[in-house]
């Protein structure tokens, strides 16, 4: 992960205008909706995040106990559209109301951790000297432990359920996104509009909001939508050990997970929400790369 | 087959005729899918050599077999070390597996039931060249049960608790004789000593000596077909034939004990020839499996799948609640249509393949409204929530979670409403040695023995965690009285009796265990195995499987 970062991270660099341009949201929205694959994307989300909070009611069946159908049902079972599972639950609905599950665990975590990444990652890199070592080295400690076996820890520690769950995947996170956002602050801060800034008088405050912070976001956003479909994986793998979403709680990972033990027979059980997670996942990066071009000030000029 | 290993197996199984001899060598040529199949198989010459390689459901413990527990290191073990007495697992169609004597030849029981005299087997070496003989045996004993002996070990005590505990003292009485004394009258002694709780298995003096009581487990050395070569842990456990074994020599060279826990990675491997055989296959894959030419071998194990349920539970100290819940899951259903066919439903907290087990005992019967009326007479009427302990995987557990879950859909139905909550093996386990809490209502476990002592050991009151694994803290002093004449009964006929008096009232008085279902302990071997036998036990043994090219 740490090597992907740096590509990430290469930042073109812009001057800070003086305020803020009156069209400033519509410049944005100019430029993303023109990006087709991030509105293919915004739509996907969409689906996918409408359902889950529509889901009492559009499901057809309930999530948690069997309609009658066999279990196993192939696609296409009348009654069932996506067939039914290895308890004999609807497929469809568990899709549904797992989107709830999955999409709040890959969110809250990573949006929590940027937005500690954004504080830690601009103090370090502005700051420099001692302060940098000491947030940098602190997290380097996190980095000798592989992101899933620390999260493993974490939950193992203050116990399972969902919540915590959440909670130890936006603590390993913090690390990565730290080092997204202090490489980039140290990549704009000794250019020339910085240095002017300085120069003219600038606060410290002022030139972190006005200068910096515009300049970081953008590689912090796209690094942090990368990172959804990550953790909806990680945190299929956390429930999978008891650590995280409790059965029977639907779930998109979850459901691969239980659908492992059934490829043979019934393969949809796990390919079903295997492309699910795909699809969302890529949906995201997709709205990354448009966010991307749209927050950063220069491609809106 | 020729005459001199055909009297060298009847060396090693004295008791056994000729003629039962030759039924059990052709049911384990085949493997016991003559059980399985009405086809009456063949005798196959074995072929020696090779490999064989075991895709083994979870990790061994340490390879001291006095010092530790589980039947994934039986396994590995039971191939290595070797008892007195042993199980005779090279027959497939017994109920109960026969205890044979091995390192004896024989041994007596005295009138009062209070010394055991052994005649030890002569010829026999450790792997290390070591004889064995009655010094040696005291010492393996003395390591279990002697405090203060310069090599007991606290550890091996721990675990052969249920062994030893009776036993006063051991002593040579010659170079060949082994006398055990001991302060209690205990009938199941024999078959407790053959169980993988602690196993009493004959370890060399001299290695001990040389690597002391805890470095033994690293470098393993026992009289068994098999010795030590390494053990890689988390990865694999590699064993070799022992060429001076004193029985017949095993058919392959080499076994490897890989670890894949994961049942779907087990079957892969299996299909890609990573592996020779495995056991627990995912219930809906033993069809597929079957008819792409691999070999499926079930077992009547002792395995029992069930909840101890929580006596300090505000819900689940009321015996109408324990009560509705025997009524409430469609076991039927559960077995036939989740696991496949591989599970019998269980309705008593016998273990199969033991004297007192009664296949005909069914104390309830699957009646959602009758527990429905059962929780109104509680004044639960409109039902309860309480939160259930299982496992994500681990020894027999079978596919934990999804039949978790789908008794927890069974019991939603007549109103009590089940939070699950999992946990990994490791840490699964460390909770049953700190009890329920209230507010939990059931700990699931796997387990049973071929010895009916197995109902004591979760059930007498005084062994409550921690000082034993009584997980749900049932106490009846009514049991624990027939549990104290049981142990002490040596005829057969009336301990026998006696074990199902206590089942009843565990099961109908009390209702204090929730049993789920017998697993069939399937076996799924690739198709150039031949000759491994699946006895009605949770272990198996390795000197008679061959591969064939």
């Amino acid at each position: 992960m740490a090597t992907t970062t740096t590509a990430l991270t290469t930042v073109e660099p812009v001057g800070a205008r003086p305020r803020r341009a009156p069209g400033a949201l519509a410049g944005f929205l100019r430029v993303f909706l023109r990006d087709r694959q991030a509105v293919v994307g915004v739509v996907i989300i969409a689906i996918a995040g409408g359902a889950a909070l529509l889901a009492p009611l559009i499901s057809p069946w309930d999530p948690l106990s069997a309609g009658g159908a066999e279990r196993l049902s192939p696609i296409g079972t009348p009654g069932h559209l996506l067939g039914t599972d290895e308890q004999g639950r609807d497929i469809l609905s568990r899709l549904i109301w797992g989107g709830r599950a999955s999409l709040l665990v890959g969110i809250l975590p990573t949006v929590a951790a940027g937005l500690v990444a954004l504080a830690l990652g601009l103090s370090a890199g502005s700051a420099g000297g001692i302060t940098d070592h000491v947030i940098m080295r602190a997290l380097d400690v996190f980095f000798a432990f592989p992101l899933v076996l620390l999260a493993i820890a974490i939950v193992g520690v203050i116990g399972p359920g969902m919540q915590n769950q959440m909670f130890a995947l936006a603590v390993v996170l913090v690390p990565y996104s730290t080092r997204v956002v202090r490489t980039a602050t140290l990549s704009v801060k000794p250019l020339e509009f910085v240095e002017a800034a300085r120069a003219l008088g600038a606060s410290r405050a002022r030139l972190l909001a006005r200068h910096l912070l515009p300049n970081v976001l953008p590689p912090l956003v796209v690094y942090t939508t990368t990172l959804v479909g990550m953790m909806i994986v990680a945190s299929a793998g956390l429930s999978f050990l008891g650590l995280g979403v409790q059965p029977p709680t639907p779930d998109w990972g979850v459901m691969v997970g239980n659908g492992r033990l059934v490829l043979y027979r019934a393969a949809h059980v796990a390919t079903i929400p295997g492309i699910v997670i795909v699809v969302v996942a890529l949906a995201f990066n997709f709205v990354g790369d448009g966010l991307r071009e749209a927050l950063d000030p220069r491609a809106r000029r | 087959m020729d005459a001199r290993k055909i009297d060298l197996m009847l060396k090693m199984i004295p008791e056994v005729s000729r003629r039962d001899f030759l039924r059990t060598a052709t049911a384990g040529a085949a493997g016991a899918a003559a059980l399985a199949t009405p086809k009456r198989a063949r005798a196959q010459t074995p072929k020696k050599g090779g490999t064989l390689v075991y895709g083994m459901e979870g990790p061994s413990d340490i390879l001291d077999p006095q010092a530790t527990g589980c039947w994934l290191t039986y396994r590995v073990t039971f191939q290595m070390f070797e008892g007195l007495l042993a199980e005779d697992l090279t027959k497939g169609d017994v109920a109960i597996p026969p205890v044979i004597p091995r390192l004896a030849e024989s041994y007596t029981l005295s009138k009062d039931g209070l010394t055991r005299t052994f005649k030890l087997r002569k010829g026999v070496k450790f792997h290390d060249g070591t004889p064995f003989n009655a010094q040696a045996a005291v010492f393996s004993w003395e390591r279990m049960y002697k405090k203060g002996a310069p090599h007991f070990y606290p550890r091996a005590n721990s675990y052969t608790n249920y062994v030893v505990e009776y036993i006063t003292n051991v002593e040579a009485l010659d170079e060949h004789t082994v006398k055990i004394t001991f302060s209690k009258p205990y009938a199941e002694w024999e078959r407790m000593t053959l169980q993988s709780w602690g196993e009493p298995m004959m370890i060399s003096p001299t290695q001990v000596k040389k690597t002391g009581n805890e470095k033994f487990a690293d470098a393993p050395v026992g009289t068994g077909p098999f010795k030590f070569v390494e053990n890689v842990p988390g990865d694999r456990i590699v064993l070799e034939r022992f060429k001076e074994y004193w029985g017949p020599q095993p058919n392959v060279d080499k076994l490897v004990f890989k670890r894949l826990d994961d049942p779907a990675a087990r079957v892969a491997a299996l299909r890609t020839n990573e592996v020779d055989f495995i056991l627990a296959p995912p219930p809906d894959e033993v069809e597929a499996l079957r008819k792409d030419k691999f070999q499926v071998l079930q077992s009547n194990a002792p395995h029992i799948w069930y909840w101890h349920l929580n006596m300090k539970d505000e819900r689940f100290k009321d015996v109408r609640v324990r009560k509705a819940l025997q009524m409430a899951v469609d076991k039927d259903k559960m077995c036939k249509e989740l696991l496949r066919g591989t599970a019998r439903p269980a309705w008593s907290m016998i273990s199969p393949a033991t004297a007192a087990y009664d296949p005909k005992y069914k104390p309830y019967s699957y009646d959602p409204e009758k527990a429905k009326a059962l929780l109104k007479d509680a004044g639960l009427g409109s039902g309860f929530d309480t939160v259930f302990w299982t496992s994500t995987s681990g020894s027999g557990q079978m596919i934990p979670v999804a039949m978790a879950e789908w008794i927890q859909r069974d019991l939603a139905k007549v109103g009590i409403r089940v939070k699950l909550e999992t946990f990994d093996w490791i840490t699964y386990l460390a909770k049953m040695f700190q009890g329920l809490r209230p507010g939990h209502g059931a700990y699931q476990l796997s387990w049973g023995m071929t010895t009916n002592f197995w109902i004591d050991i979760i059930a007498r009151s005084t062994r409550q965690p921690d000082k034993g694994v009584n997980v749900g803290w049932y106490a009846n002093p009514k049991v624990d009285g027939l549990l104290d004449s049981a142990r002490g009964e040596l005829d057969e006929k009336k301990r026998t009796a006696l074990y199902r008096q206590i089942d009843k009232i565990i099961m109908e008085d009390d209702a204090a265990f929730f049993p789920i279902c017998n697993d069939l302990n399937l076996v799924v071997l690739s198709p150039k195995v031949k000759g491994f036998v699946n006895p009605p036990e949770e272990w198996f043994q390795l000197w008679t499987p061959w591969i064939e090219a």
